[in-house]
């Protein structure tokens, strides 16, 4: 079961280690985490999120540079998305432990008041950074 | 069609619906309401593969997430999780276009993932929602007809990759979705139906086999129970006729009940193969007489035995044998006799029967007691349903020359004017044995008649018998010390069964009855 009580520095520090930087990109990642291997377009990620296609298509670029989601050749304009273990250990770990967090509004909450914390006019817009980054 | 032509789906009783399993190659299409358990069919059937067949499989899901499916599936046992992880299985979340793209692609993502794996087996999730696509896109602008083309060239891409696949489509009241289903029944080569019904306050679940190309198949309904920590399992309508049965045998053997004198009033025992009937009202010993016809089995000719009750627990019939020195418990204990206890509540025949079947095959079960007849026509309430699983299992027992006996309580104190007031099914038994009260100045005594034994010589008389040690024992019958045997005009009342001899004081009438002239 997930933890909501996670102390706040620990997951920032394992959105840190992951490069994890706005809700978008917290939401694509759990959303591949629930749905992989995923066979369809950014577009469709983007309408099942609400979110807007071009924050979608960067999260998952992101990803994939990162080397958290598997690279994977285009089939007429769909891609196979599957979330892989990063090979460092550090990384592994915080994935591991993030992932415990799906179910959980913990790290939606702390990304949320980060967006809070600095001052953004717009608290509904999604890509938010985190504080210090 | 031989093994290899088939797969086997299995789950628990439905390749035995199908006669063996499914064509190799068929498109199964599984149409239910919500709820009615397709995608837990769908599921079961590529994890089976995968764990007892080695057929990798892949789902295709576009509603709901892979990991909600893997936890799902948890609840039936199913690690979903591992067979991932050993490349046997793969989840894949896609929407019904990109599916309709990738099945026609020759460089399709999907076939390749596919083939990576070696899939043999293919379910996928919701083939209703591949409709969405169609609408308004067919060549004549008709909404069906176009869904028939994507429809056919979807199973097409199918059979190209040589996948036997499950297609769940779900059953919607709308006039545009039931043309959809009529559509993809058509085009499939095998349709199974779930149905969720109501039965006053209880739910039967039941799956029905409409088409499948190329085989033959148990048509009707069957009972289909969802079970956590198993899964889905399909119990054959116990009407159907048992396939490849040669012609009934027949044997001219007979062995002992466990009563001596009983078994010369039958005739010498009874036939192996033979069905009895125990009709009597509830104390009249008809359980006692059944744990000795077990245990005459068990301990003297190394028979083993079954006794299933529908009215009394396991240790209730256990502690009553003991009270009479009846060491039922050791034989069950060595396997020599089982057990089978069934609630009366909501009882689902289908899998009753099954189970009754289940254990005389495993345990090689030579005689059979069924104590409680009346429980099965309460709980089942329907006369047709009631004979049929007599039928059905007097058909079984017969076929394996089992020696059966039935006990039904008759609800009459005295006398029996009807052998079963409810549900009359004595004609199809063998052998019929009355167990009744007889009330003789202040005390009730106990009289045992066998009223019909087929194929024997068995006397028709009325013996008095006890319930003592060992079961039941009958009283000598003293020779010469009976009543002198009259002719009927000597009595008045027989139609009572309790006639009374006519006082040799009073005045005696002419022919037609001794009262007419003092009336």
């Amino acid at each position: 079961m997930a933890q909501d009580n996670q102390p706040d520095l620990q997951v920032e520090g394992w959105l840190k280690t992951l490069g994890i930087e706005s809700l978008c990109h917290w939401d694509v990642l759990v959303f591949l985490y629930r749905h992989q291997p995923t066979l369809v377009r950014a577009e469709h990620i983007a309408r099942l999120l609400g979110d807007a296609t071009a924050e979608v298509v960067a999260a998952l670029d992101s990803l994939e540079s990162s080397g958290l989601v598997q690279p994977s050749r285009v089939s007429q304009g769909v891609r196979l998305y599957q979330l892989t273990a990063p090979a460092d250990p550090a990384r592994r770990d915080a994935l591991g432990r993030l992932m415990t967090l799906a179910d959980s509004h913990t790290v939606r909450l702390l990304l949320g008041r980060r967006l809070r914390g600095n001052d953004r006019p717009d608290q509904n817009k999604k890509a938010v950074r985190l504080r210090g980054e | 069609m031989t093994e290899s032509d088939v797969i086997q789906t299995g789950i628990y009783g439905l390749d035995q619906i199908f006669l063996g399993g499914i064509l190799k190659g068929n498109v199964i299409l599984v149409e239910g309401a919500a709820g009615v358990g397709k995608t837990l069919l769908g599921l079961e059937f590529i994890y089976r593969g995968i764990t007892e067949h080695d057929e990798p499989g892949i789902i295709v899901v576009f509603e709901t997430s892979p990991r909600k499916l893997i936890r799902d599936a948890t609840g039936f046992g199913w690690n979903l999780d591992e067979q991932q992880q050993r490349n046997k299985l793969k989840i894949i979340f896609t929407s019904p276009k990109v599916l309709d793209q990738e099945l026609r692609s020759p460089n399709s993502l999907l076939l390749e993932t596919a083939a990576g794996i070696g899939a043999q087996r293919i379910f996928i999730d919701g083939i209703s929602l591949l409709r969405t696509l169609a609408t308004g896109n067919g060549a004549s602008g008709n909404g069906a007809a176009s869904y028939r083309d994507l429809l056919q060239q979807f199973i097409e891409g199918l059979q190209r990759e040589n996948l036997t696949a499950v297609l769940s489509h779900e059953v919607l009241a709308h006039q545009e979705e039931s043309s959809a289903l009529e559509v993809a029944e058509f085009l499939a080569d095998t349709v199974i139906i779930l149905k969720r019904e109501h039965l006053h306050r209880s739910i039967l679940r039941s799956l029905e086999v409409m088409k499948s190309r190329g085989q033959d198949y148990e048509p009707g309904k069957h009972t289909l129970r969802i079970t956590a920590g198993k899964g889905l399992e399909v119990f054959r309508r116990v009407q159907l006729r048992a396939r490849g049965v040669p012609t009934q045998p027949t044997s001219e053997k007979r062995s002992p009940i466990g009563c001596a004198p009983l078994d010369a009033l039958i005739g010498g025992g009874i036939y192996d193969g033979s069905t009895t009937m125990v009709v009597g009202i509830s104390g009249a010993g008809k359980t006692v007489l059944g744990v000795q016809l077990l245990l005459e089995g068990a301990l003297k000719q190394g028979k083993r035995g079954m006794l299933v009750s529908l009215d009394e627990h396991p240790a209730q019939i256990l502690r009553n044998a003991a009270t009479l020195g009846m060491d039922l418990k050791e034989q069950i204990d060595t396997g020599m006799i089982q057990f089978l206890y069934d609630s009366p509540q909501e009882l689902e025949i289908d899998a009753h029967f099954d189970r009754i079947i289940r254990t005389i095959e495993e345990h090689k079960i030579e005689r059979l007691l069924i104590d409680g007849m009346t429980s099965y026509s309460s709980a089942l309430g329907d006369q047709g349903l009631y004979r049929d699983f007599i039928h059905s299992l007097v058909a079984y027992t017969k076929n394996k020359l089992m020696t059966t006996f039935f006990n039904y309580e008759n609800p009459e104190l005295f006398g029996v004017s009807n052998y079963m007031p409810d549900f009359a099914i004595s004609s199809i038994v063998d052998n019929l044995i009355l167990m009744n009260f007889v009330e003789l100045g202040t005390s009730l005594r106990r009289a045992i008649t066998v009223a019909k034994a087929r194929g024997s010589e068995h006397e028709f008389v009325t013996r008095e018998y006890t319930i003592g040690p060992g079961g039941i024992s009958l009283l000598p019958m003293e020779e010469g010390k009976g009543l002198p045997v009259l002719p009927f005009q000597s009595y008045y009342g027989l139609l009572s069964r309790a006639p009374t001899r006519i006082s040799a004081d009073l005045p005696r009438g002419g022919e037609g009855g001794a009262f007419r002239d003092a009336t």
